[in-house]
Order: C-alpha cells, then sequence, then structure tokens
C-alpha cells in the first residue's frame, strides 16, 4: 500500500502541494485528476523521486518509498524522453544491461512483440510516431520490473482519438506492476481506467474517491463543474 | 606567372603540409581533454573551479593569439631558462588556446541535453556517471561537432601564424621559396590552395561523420 501523509512542497510565494494526504491499496490504478497546474505533475515527481519535498511522510508497505531499490519506481514521461541516439531495442535494454540483469535482450524482444513494434527494434526514436513512442517509453519503463509505474498525461502528446487505444494499453500494463499512477486532465482516459480517482486543485486533494462513484456522484463543486465542462 | 617555377619546389611545400597537419592535429589532440575538462569545471558544482575555468577562458579568449604565442616562446625562457623549440611553443600555445575556446563548445552542448534525460536514466537506475557517459556525453557529443570541426579549421588556418617563430610549416615554406626565387605571387597563391584543400577535406570528413551521427 502507498501511503501519502501531509505531505508539502512549495516554492517562494507559491504553494505547490499542500497537506497532500492519501493511500492507494496494490494492484489498483489511480488517477490523478484535476485541470492544469493543480500539482498532479508535481506530486507524481515527488513521488518518483526526482522533486524535492518541504515535508511529509511517504510511505510504500510501510517502508520509506524512496528506499526502494533503484527501478523500482518506473515514471513514463509527457514528452517520453527516450534517448534518441539509441536504437529503440538499445532504450529498452540499455538500463537492464548496466544493472547486469539477465537475457535483457530476449526480454526486451518479448515485450516489443507484445507491444507489437517488433519490426522496430532497430528503428530510432525520431522514426516512430507518438503512440508508437509511447508504448516504447512504458515498455522501457517495464524492462526494470517496477513495483510503481507512474504516467504524466499520457495522452497528452497524442491524437485525442488515441485516448482508447491509450487506455487499453494501461489495462493491460495493469498487471506488470503494483501500483498504477497516472496523471492526466483527460476525462474520457481517467473513466476508463480509474479504481481510484484523486482530485486536484490548486496542490490540494479537493476530493478521493472509487472511480466510478467519482464519476456519478462527484462530492464537490469543483469536481462537479470539472466533470460538466470535460464532459 | 611562373607557376611552373613551382613544380620543383612542390615536395618542399608537402613537406611543410605534414608539418601543418601534424601541428595541427597535435594541438587538437592537446587541447581537446584540457577542454572537456574546463567544460565539466564550468558545470561542475564546485565554485573555485568554475571561476578559475572562467578566467582561464577569458583570458585566453580575450588575448591575440600572435600575443599568446610571443608569451611562450620569447617570454618564458627569458623568465624560466627554458628554451622551447618553435614547434613545442606553437603546440602549446595552440592547445591552450584552443582548450579555451573548445571548453565553451563542450559546456553548450553539456548544457543543451534536455533536464528530462537526466531525470530519465536516473529513474531507470543509472547512476550519475552512467547517465553521463551513456546519455549525456553522446547527445552532447553530437550538438557540439560541427562547432569543433569549426574550432579545427580555424586552427588549420591560424597555424601559419607559428612561422613567425621559425617553424617551416606551410606558410614559412612559401616565404622561403618566395626570398629564393624572387616570387612573391606564386608561392603564397599555392600556398592558399594547399590550406583551401585541407580545409574542403576536413569539412568533407566532418560532414560525412554529422550525416552519420544525425541518422542515429
Amino acid at each position: 500500500m502507498l501511503k501519502v501523509q501531509h505531505l508539502f512542497k512549495s516554492v517562494p510565494g507559491i504553494d505547490i502541494l499542500s497537506d497532500i494526504s492519501f493511500s492507494l491499496p496494490e494492484n489498483e490504478t489511480a488517477v490523478l485528476l484535476g485541470p492544469s497546474g493543480s500539482g498532479k505533475s508535481s506530486l507524481l515527481r515527488v513521488l518518483a523521486g526526482i522533486e524535492k519535498y518541504d515535508r511529509g511522510t511517504l510511505l510504500w508497505n510501510k517502508n520509506n518509498l524512496h528506499s526502494l531499490k533503484k527501478g523500482a519506481i518506473g515514471m513514463v514521461f509527457q514528452n517520453f524522453q527516450l534517448f534518441p541516439h539509441l536504437s529503440v531495442l538499445d532504450n529498452l535494454c540499455l538500463a537492464p544491461q548496466l544493472a547486469k540483469q539477465e537475457k535483457v535482450t530476449r526480454r526486451a524482444e518479448e515485450i516489443l512483440e507484445h507491444f507489437g513494434l517488433d519490426d522496430k527494434k532497430n528503428n530510432y526514436p525520431h522514426q516512430l510516431s507518438g503512440g508508437q513512442k509511447q508504448r516504447i517509453a512504458i515498455a522501457r519503463t517495464l524492462m526494470m520490473q517496477p513495483e510503481i509505474l507512474l504516467l504524466d498525461e499520457p495522452t497528452s502528446a497524442l491524437d485525442p482519438e488515441m485516448v482508447g487505444d491509450v487506455a487499453d494499453l494501461l489495462k493491460d500494463i495493469k498487471t506488470s506492476c503494483k501500483l498504477l499512477i497516472v496523471a492526466t486532465h483527460e476525462l474520457r482516459l481517467a473513466q476508463k481506467i480509474a479504481d481510484h480517482v484523486i482530485f486536484l486543485e490548486s496542490g490540494k486533494v479537493l476530493e478521493m474517491q472509487e472511480g466510478q462513484n467519482f464519476f456519478k456522484t462527484p462530492k464537490s463543486k469543483r469536481a462537479q463543474s470539472f466533470i460538466s465542462k470535460m464532459s | 606567372m611562373q607557376f611552373d617555377v613551382m613544380l620543383s619546389s612542390l615536395p618542399f611545400l608537402l613537406e611543410g603540409v605534414l608539418v601543418t597537419l601534424k601541428f595541427t592535429l597535435l594541438s587538437l589532440a592537446c587541447g581537446l581533454p584540457l577542454g572537456v575538462c574546463l567544460a565539466f569545471c564550468k558545470i561542475g558544482k564546485s565554485c573555485i573551479l568554475k571561476s578559475l575555468a572562467a578566467a582561464y577562458t577569458s583570458v585566453f579568449r580575450g588575448t591575440p593569439l600572435l600575443v599568446q604565442l610571443s608569451i611562450i616562446f620569447f617570454g618564458l625562457p627569458a623568465l624560466t631558462g627554458y628554451n622551447m623549440s618553435p614547434f613545442v611553443a606553437g603546440v602549446l600555445t595552440f592547445s591552450l588556446n584552443s582548450a579555451a575556446y573548445i571548453s565553451e563548445n563542450i559546456r553548450s552542448g553539456l548544457v543543451s541535453v534536455d533536464k528530462g534525460q537526466w531525470e530519465a536514466a536516473e529513474l531507470l537506475g543509472l547512476s550519475h556517471k552512467q547517465a553521463f557517459r551513456h546519455i549525456i556525453l553522446p547527445q552532447a557529443f553530437r550538438t557540439t561537432l560541427p562547432s569543433l570541426v569549426n574550432e579545427w579549421i580555424n586552427l588549420l588556418k591560424e597555424s601559419a601564424i607559428v612561422s613567425i617563430i621559425g617553424e617551416a610549416d606551410l606558410f614559412r615554406r612559401a616565404q622561403v621559396i618566395a626570398a629564393e626565387k624572387y616570387l612573391y605571387f606564386e608561392p603564397y597563391v599555392t600556398v592558399a590552395l594547399c590550406y583551401f584543400i585541407l580545409v574542403m577535406i576536413l569539412t568533407f570528413l566532418a560532414k560525412r561523420l554529422e550525416n552519420r551521427l544525425a541518422y542515429a
């Protein structure tokens, strides 16, 4: 279980995250929902350990979240951050090879095949479409067998009509990790994948509910107006 | 025009081409690692190293190359009593000078790599060193390559300056031929052509390397 308690982060004059607290059980998908600037990406980056926070407690199964081994928290960035000078296969294999894992190439080829990208293994990132880049970025993260997988705005760099494909992809990879957390402001995506919704605004958790309950009966007025505007 | 007279001096000039090439390559070989070290100092966390590297660059970019060469070839022996050959003094001056320019090129190449690449590497479990070696440096190199080639071309052309301290490079040999044969137009035009051909070959090779890296 992931437990976040009284998490604060600020820069001079602005509270980025303010008293964030929630718990998420394993084997579920949580969606951080909210308008732009609500703190979704910052929260993800704090959870990933690439951004500092001022105070608060982050626990994963009662242990410090950031004491997990390297690669145990995976993150897929909004702009994917594939390594442009490496082929698709090398993008997948570099980190596990440096970590001295075994049968890396075979595993990478299996993952690529699963994602329907086995014919792209020798291509370079600039030769891929947005959707392909995203799948490669996810595949690269999965190569490190993460316990927690974080995705930042997975649809923002893609055509709106691809929301359904992304939802299918995320459902598909749900079993590859213990917890999947997705930050998005794309309501259709959230509806399709969320077991839990954490609704954020101005760095605060306004509401947390089980997925379908949130979309049927949002409690806060802000969440109600957000859903009605985005529907 | 007596270009036919130049034919007999061609072997002498070609030896000068070799001297110029050797001089340029050695200067680059010494200047590049020094430039890389200076670039690391500039992007590093130590304020002292940052300031020292910045001061070094300012001095070498802020004074004429001819003055630097004169200080090293004429000034240093007067101060230390140690005499250097024109070739050594030339290589030393050009290495120190080009390191200042190279460091700036490499520094800008390193900082131009998206910060997200560091983050992605870190999240995949790469150490800082591994991220630098496998992710950042290759990308920075690709960005820096055109300016490094420019630096090399400048080095090749400016190497003619070593003729003033008596090094028998390409340009010096043109001066010798001019003095011997009382010809001034032909030797210098021939030498200009030699420099031009060398620069064109270098540009062609650099373009090929750039294209190869760009495809990757």
